[in-house]
């Protein structure tokens, strides 16, 4: 079912008026006319019709996303121009029928009957029927028309029924619905022409007909059994026009489901296929996330170059272009996942994968297609926690938000690179099994947490199983392309400014407030002026290289965050972690990664040591010494902070993006609060189990 | 066209239909939103059905339409299997 479209798909229906509302306002406009306001078209069809094909073809990229107000279902609107009228396009999420209780169907039944506060029921619907499966479609569309609303149906695919050989005769079925239809085939443009020019004569009219004389015998009738009598409404209607007996309905589809949908082959389908798609987001996406920040570093040491006051130079290097730097990072990975997720959708694969893997995540409390977030999460949690999207149970979906950030994510990577490294540089085998622990404990904490939310705040376990298999077709590039787009697109717009803010908030903290550098950094500027003046300007560069250290070491501490470091200390220290950890653990609230450069400013080593020279890095860590001269990364604390940094929730990017995906503050709050908890008292364990050890 | 009144009455559960054998659906137990998307899918009284693939979860065929769905859901359907000239959607696939 193509809920990820479906949920792709729409925006605020305030959003559809705003010429209106502002014509409204000025006092010299024209009484409202018919002809002077916006006509909107909303689009309606089953998952899988091609009703989001459809829309782009229409509306191209002239189309935003947004939410239904107050809740996470998306709409999309666009604008077309048709003829000499500007009318606007309403794509609501694909619905099986009006009577549905899912949260996004009976949105957008709600929608298409104006019965959404504020919001007038659209001009005319345009229906979207597959014409391969004509008795299931015209269910909806009969729905449709019994609205009394001015309808447009557009065939849909008829390429395809062409090729399986199915005949519709159109005119046969304009006189049965008693409305206009139109033949097309939405991925290759043709009959887009002529549906332009229907929605176009519709627009001009002066009173829009309805499609009153619309007769489905359903009216009466279908109060007692409204599926059945419908149904063979439709099945009747089905007979009457098309000829079905000659249809070669492809074989294709059913030899493929054979493999794809067995129990040994299916999974192990499915694994190759989950296998190829996180070498994309993960490997692939490298390419060019490195890119990026070469760019963004490249733009960083040119700005440093031409502004030289340090406050300001510090400000755009580190808080504006470090932090636009740091969002931008995540779309090739955003971009990757959302242009495969949508040719998966598109080809039918995806709800085969939901199928074969139902009943593994069931037991676990979280359905199938919990898998395509779960994975990509261990390249980074922010595209997996959109992409919980294809999932659409709202409970369902939710807990797999709640969880997918506890799979080790690429940022986790440079965290783990560097306490193995303390741990064990002279073995390689350790550190490995090390890492492989660390992946493993995400693993199993996520799995383990979806287990217990399904058994306290989450009740009901995920719900049954329904999923239309639909056939197998060739992916629609212009679709993906524009998804992908779409995703991109949200991400800059909403994820992006939050991101910007706190980071420049926490270059606030850790600059602020100024202090004086410490005395032996002024001596040796000054052993600097003096070794350059005699001629030696190694030893000279290399005394002011210290002293940039020394100074920024003193600056950091002596900052809010430092102070901050300080007061939470007693906190911590039952961690085994000292204030200088916990400046690194503030600094790195908004992305975990960060603590890396942090700690190598803390420990006077640089910033560029995390970067350049991590062996100058984890030696200065290792022989780093507490006030009472006992060292401060031992294995117990070591371990501590690893298992501190697979559990806690230190990424306030995917924190933005979990409100987005929730509509609330209270999810992402609460995902905040369980994750470092959990952080806290399996660190809090861990470091007593190595200290006795 | 899809009563079965000359069938022989043979009445069995949905999770229990022996794959390619064709069934009508006589009623379907309790409502909720998935029984309603069910019926939406086109799985409601007097469908006529086939299981492609059975276990858990199963698929089944209505019109052209293939569903994926769970066995606990399919045990709430009860059907009546059709006799073998009583059932269209055989000339289909």
């Amino acid at each position: 079912m193509s809920n990820y479209h479906k949920n792709g798909d729409a925006s605020t229906l305030a959003e559809i008026f705003p010429r209106k509302n502002r014509f409204g306002k000025i006092s010299i406009a024209p009484p409202p006319q018919l002809s002077k306001r916006e006509f909107t078209l909303a689009l309606v069809g089953n998952p899988n019709a091609g009703k989001t094909t459809l829309f782009n073809a229409l509306t191209g990229l002239r189309a935003k996303t947004a939410n239904f107000p107050g809740t996470t279902v998306e709409r999309r609107i666009g604008r077309a121009t048709i003829g000499r009228r500007e009318i606007v396009l309403v794509d609501l999420p694909g619905l099986y029928g009006l009577e549905s209780s899912a949260p996004d169907e009976k949105l957008a039944a709600d929608a298409l009957r104006g019965r959404l506060a504020g919001q007038p029921a659209p001009d005319a619907v345009l229906v979207v029927v597959d014409a391969t499966n004509l008795e299931r479609n015209l269910f909806l569309a009969g729905e449709v028309l019994e609205l009394k609303r001015p309808v447009i149906v557009a065939l849909n695919m008829m390429d395809m029924a062409e090729r399986e050989n199915i005949r519709i005769d159109v005119s046969k079925l304009r006189a049965e619905l008693g409305c206009v239809v139109v033949p097309i085939a939405a991925r290759t443009g043709k009959g887009i022409d002529e549906l332009r020019r229907e929605i176009e004569r519709l627009a001009g009219c002066a009173v829009l007909e309805s499609a009153a004389h619309f007769k489905s015998d359903c009216v009466t009738a279908c109060a007692t059994c409204p599926y059945q009598k419908r149904y063979e409404w439709t099945e009747s209607v089905s007979a009457k026009v098309m000829n079905a007996a000659a249809a070669r309905r492809p074989q294709r589809t059913e030899k493929l489901d054979k493999f794809l949908t067995h129990p040994v082959t299916g999974v192990a389908a499915f694994l190759a296929v989950m296998l190829a798609f996180f070498f994309l987001i993960f490997w692939v996406a490298k390419i060019p996330m490195e890119l990026i920040d070469h760019l963004f570093a490249t733009i960083g040491t040119w700005v440093a170059s031409q502004v030289t006051q340090t406050d300001l130079q510090s400000l755009l290097v580190n808080g504006v272009i470090g932090g636009v730097g740091g969002i931008l990072v995540f779309l090739p990975q955003i971009c990757i996942l959302f242009f495969a997720l949508s040719l998966l959708e598109d080809t039918g694969y995806l709800a085969r994968a939901a199928f074969v893997m139902d009943k593994i995540m069931r037991k676990l409390g979280l359905p199938g297609k919990a898998f395509v977030p779960l994975l990509s999460a261990h390249a980074c949690a922010i595209p997996a926690v959109m992409s919980a999207r294809v999932i659409e149970n709202p409970r369902d979906r939710l807990a797999t938000i709640l969880v997918a950030p506890l799979m080790a994510c690429s940022a986790r990577i440079p965290i783990y690179a560097m306490i193995t490294a303390l741990l064990f540089p002279q073995s390689p085998l350790k550190a490995a099994l090390v890492f492989t622990g660390a992946y493993a404990t995400g693993i199993i904490f996520a799995l383990g947490m979806a287990w217990i939310f399904q058994r306290t705040i989450l009740p009901g376990g995920s719900k049954p199983l329904v999923i239309e298999l639909p056939p197998y077709r060739l992916p629609g590039l212009r679709t993906a392309f524009l998804h992908t787009f779409d995703r991109a697109k949200i991400f800059v717009k909403q994820a992006g400014t939050i991101i910007l803010l706190i980071s420049l908030l926490l270059w606030t903290l850790s600059h602020y407030p100024k202090s004086a550098p410490p005395a032996a950094a002024t001596t040796m500027m000054a052993q600097a002026a003096q070794f350059e003046k005699s001629g030696a300007q190694n030893q000279a560069d290399e005394l002011r290289a210290t002293a940039g250290h020394l100074t920024a070491q003193s600056a950091l501490q002596n900052s809010f965050a430092g102070k901050i470091g300080r007061v939470i200390e007693p906190a911590i220290k039952p961690l085994g972690f000292d204030w200088q950890i916990a400046i690194g653990i503030i600094s790195s609230f908004a992305a975990r990664e960060v603590i890396v450069s942090t700690l190598a400013v803390v420990y006077g080593v640089g910033e560029d040591a995390a970067e350049q020279n991590r062996t100058s890095l984890y030696d200065t860590l290792r022989h780093a010494t507490r006030s009472d001269g006992a060292p401060v990364f031992t294995t117990a604390t070591c371990m501590s902070l690893l298992v501190y940094y697979i559990l806690a929730a230190q990424c306030l990017a995917t924190s933005v993006v979990v409100r987005r995906e929730t509509n609330s503050l209270k999810w992402p709050l609460f995902q905040i609060l369980y994750m470092t908890s959990l952080a806290f008292i399996a660190a809090f364990i861990v470091y007593h189990i190595f200290k006795i050890v | 066209m899809t009563t079965a009144a000359s069938a022989i009455i043979r009445e069995t559960r949905l999770d229990k239909l022996p794959p390619r054998t064709c069934a009508v659906v006589r009623r379907i137990e309790t409502d909720g939103e998935e029984v309603r998307r069910l019926k939406s899918l086109g799985l409601c009284v007097g469908r006529q059905i086939k299981v492609v693939k059975s276990g858990d979860p199963l698929i089944v065929k209505i019109f052209g339409s293939r569903i994926g769905l769970s066995a606990s859901l399919a045990a709430r359907v009860w059907l009546e299997i059709c006799a073998p000239n009583h059932c269209t959607l055989q000339k289909i696939s």
